[in-house]
């Protein structure tokens, strides 16, 4: 009878190996002795007996839900009460106590073992919704005033105020992740929208940079990025939305820069393109070599490598930037093994993939050349990986996957399709 | 939302038991700990043991950094254990398929465009002779190649979606004057064959897709069938989808180890979750017609939105007892809850309160709805009634 499929025949793109499965390696490999093997697996136990472990996602995202639907109803039921003609200062206050409040009930729920415990949570989460709203509310109006600061930019700074207030007193992993995404969406389009024109690449550079350092430093240092979790994954949407949103910026250049001189759209027109398209670029090429320079591995990997900064290079300059970031996050997404953000990159890809032959300036014939030529190109690539061997790994890979990869019998039954 | 009580942590529910035995366990000789260990990873373990709880534990990049920072592994170790956890083979492999991914797709892209572009000059023959040459190669692509190699599969995926161009290239020629809905249940008769056989989920998805679109096509075409009886269209929907739910099901006996069954292909979780969900959405507007217009309400719209309540009452107890399954009764859940808060709101509305009482009751249930479902979800998952969990 033929073999079944194997319906995990292409998880090896996505999953992590079992720590059993390491543990089995190390001792085979004989790197380690008994003794060590225990102690790694005692405190591998004890790193994840002592993190608080969260609900699976669907139920997380059932409270959200319900936390938005309530959230709305008693914020309409507090303006029917007049709490919005309060003063600025009243409004501002109020915003604060809702917010202590919800996170006092949210460590009570946290203690509760009965389903009490459940309703006080929820309580938590309306509670924080509608104390966010009035203190962004109050304390918009209060610095608007006072600094006489533009509405875009001091919305921004009270989010951000938002955002550290959640990450201190609200330990919910998605209730910090939209704080933080929140905040930083705000600050893309405060940019776009509030700010002198001639300002706006620099500060869209600065912003881009700042947060490819951020995630850098989240990468670089992990116990910062374990207890900013939330962050890091807020900061590569919010890069997700930039790209998005310069891309349609470039795209539709021509109308909204119309009142401009002609020489200063086309100077916007080519650094926005070309300033981001480098930024990421560069940052490609250094998630490349983060991801392969590993200590003794990088020497034996030079070809890949290079081939791998050849197709940076040609990408950086054909094609566009949500592409080189779609590569980004789908690298990235692969070596943390984060299926959702290979996900994401494989949707900006394909947006951006549609998008960049769509704008191309070109006849219907020729575009579907283009098209042939370089899906050719992608193909060839592909054969060539095959070609050299990479692909089956070296014999040292090969002898060792045989025995002890992260997943033999994913990579076996993969072969055997 | 963390979840330290009644949630799945099952790593924190029992006490590892060498922690217990610490002090015996360092007089122990490597060899009888390496012993221990080989034991408990070649899976005979008897009673909770460390390797046991370890079992659900998955290794990233992440816990090697911690497990660094913490001084248990050296630097060196995290560098070989990171060359074991993404090898060089792997990392090429993975791009060799995103590369072979794409480049088939703009190539295939191209092609599209290049007909698209001199499709205007084509003879109508041509232009049919090209379309079925297409489906009688992939076809036989699909034929010749093994019956459970992708590459054969998607080909037949392939002279399925050539069949519907093949349709409406045919339409667009001669003009047939068919129906919308004509087009679409040809299509689906056309192909059903070759869903059947072809044991291939995206093909059944397409199959299902062009099944629901052309009976509402159908549907909404019939002059006496409209208005009143739209409940009962989003009915017959819900019930055709459940009817598949239902074969699914039962075609799978053994969720949990269906590798390797006859309908083994059926096993992803995920194709279950989506035809509930599509039963769910046409539920929900079935129940919803009725609660918005509970006191003027026709015969037909009750008795839809009776049978949709029995139905759903019936989905919420096959899921909990039947087949366990946590995440689909969340779905449920989820349209419950929005369901009951809609019904508070307008009875209130319309008969008990003004805005502000409404406001404030219709507040109070969606806190009580959302935070008892959440609630009863996490002790299932507690109990660990999920048969994924069990399962595992």
């Amino acid at each position: 009878m033929t073999e079944m499929p194997n319906p995990k025949v292409f998880r090896f793109l996505m999953e992590a190996p079992g720590v059993l499965d390491w543990l089995k390696h190390l001792r085979d490999s004989q790197r380690i002795d008994a003794h060590r093997l225990d102690a790694i697996a005692r405190d591998i136990l004890v790193i994840k007996t002592s993190r608080t472990e969260e609900a699976p996602v669907y139920l997380r995202a059932l409270s959200a839900i319900g936390a938005i639907i309530s959230g709305f109803l008693f914020l309409y039921l507090l303006y029917l009460f007049g709490l919005f003609d309060l003063s600025m200062v009243n409004l501002s206050v109020n915003g604060l106590v809702f917010i202590g409040l919800a996170s006092l009930l949210y460590r009570l729920g946290m203690k509760k073992t009965s389903l009490s415990g459940d309703f006080y949570i929820q309580l938590a989460l309306t509670f924080l919704q509608v104390g966010k709203f009035a203190l962004v509310a109050g304390l918009g109006q209060i610095v608007h005033d006072i600094f006489e600061l533009n509405w875009f930019w001091t919305i921004s700074a009270i989010l951000g105020l938002v955002m550290v207030i959640s990450f201190v007193v609200f330990p919910s992993s998605i209730e910090r992740f939209v704080a933080a995404f929140v905040f930083l969406a705000s600050l893309w389009v405060s940019l776009l929208a509030d700010s002198p024109r001639n300002l706006e690449l620099i500060g869209f550079d600065l912003l881009l940079v700042a947060h490819i350092l951020a995630l850098a430093a989240l990468l670089r240092w992990p116990l910062l990025r374990q207890s900013l979790t939330s962050f890091y994954d807020a900061l590569l949407l919010s890069l997700c939305l930039a790209i998005g949103l310069i891309e349609s910026f470039v795209n539709g250049g021509e109308s909204y820069w119309g009142d401009l001189s002609e020489k200063l759209q086309m100077f916007l027109g080519f650094g926005y393109k070309w300033s981001i398209q480098v930024t990421l670029a560069i940052t490609l090429s250094a998630l490349i070599l983060w991801v392969a320079g590993r200590k003794g591995r990088l020497g034996q990997q030079t070809e890949p490598i290079i081939a791998a900064f050849v197709g940076v290079l040609a990408l950086a300059l054909l094609s566009n930037a949500g592409i080189l970031l779609a590569m980004g996050l789908m690298i990235l997404g692969f070596a943390t093994h984060r299926q959702v953000h290979i996900l994401l990159g494989l949707l900006f890809a394909l947006v951006f993939g549609f998008i960049y032959y769509y704008m191309l300036d070109l006849t219907l014939l020729q575009k579907s050349l283009i098209l042939i030529a370089s899906g050719a190109i992608l193909l060839i690539g592909s054969g060539y990986i095959y070609w050299r061997g990479w692909s089956h790994s070296s014999d040292e890979d090969a002898a060792s996957n045989a025995t002890d990869g992260p997943a033999p019998s994913v990579v076996t039954r993969r072969r055997s399709l | 939302m963390p979840c330290k009580r009644r949630t799945p942590c099952r790593l924190s529910l029992k006490r590892p038991q060498f922690w217990a035995e610490d002090t015996a366990r360092q007089r122990e000789s490597a060899t009888t700990a390496h012993q221990r260990n080989a034991s408990a990873m070649e899976s005979k373990p008897e009673g909770p043991s460390s390797f046991e709880l370890l079992k659900s534990v998955s290794i990233d990049r992440h816990l090697l950094d911690e497990l660094t920072a913490r001084g248990t592994i050296d630097p060196d170790l995290r560098l070989e254990s990171l060359g074991w956890l993404h090898p060089g083979h792997l990392w090429a492999r993975w791009t060799m398929v995103m590369l072979m991914a794409f480049g088939a797709g703009l190539v295939l892209a191209g092609i599209v465009f290049f007909f698209a572009f001199n499709w205007a000059s084509i003879p109508d023959l041509v232009k049919l002779g090209l379309i079925e040459c297409a489906i009688i190669l992939t076809a036989l692509g699909a034929w010749l190649l093994p019956q459970e190699a992708l590459p054969g599969r998607l080909l037949l995926l392939a002279a399925a979606v050539l069949t519907g161009v093949f349709l409406a290239v045919f339409g667009q020629i001669y003009q047939t004057g068919a129906d919308a809905w004509q087009f679409f249940a040809l299509w689906v008769v056309l192909i059903t064959l070759w869903t059947a056989i072809g044991r291939f989920l995206p093909l059944w998805v397409l199959w299902l897709l062009l099944a629901n679109l052309s009976f509402y096509l159908w549907w909404s075409d019939q002059p006496g069938l409209e208005d009143d009886h739209t409940s009962l269209m989003y009915l017959v929907h819900a019930l055709a989808n459940g009817a598949v739910l239902l074969a699914r099901e039962w075609l799978l006996p053994d969720p949990v180890e269906a590798e390797g069954e006859a309908f083994g292909w059926l096993a992803p979780r995920w194709t279950r979750w989506l035809l509930l969900a599509a039963m769910l959405s046409f539920l929900f507007p079935t129940l919803m017609i009725w609660i918005a217009n509970w006191e003027t309400a026709s015969a037909s719209v009750a008795l839809s939105a009776l049978v949709a309540a029995g139905i759903t009452l019936v989905l919420f107890l096959a899921f909990r007892f039947w087949r366990p399954d946590v995440p689909a009764l969340a779905m449920e859940l989820l349209m419950v809850c929005i369901l009951v808060i809609m019904a508070v709101a307008i009875i209130m509305f319309d008969d008990i309160f003004a805005s502000l009482g409404t406001t404030f009751f219709t507040a109070i249930a969606a806190v009580a709805c959302f935070g008892g479902a959440a609630g009863y979800l996490r002790s299932l998952l507690a109990r660990g009634i999920d048969e994924q969990e069990a399962g595992s």
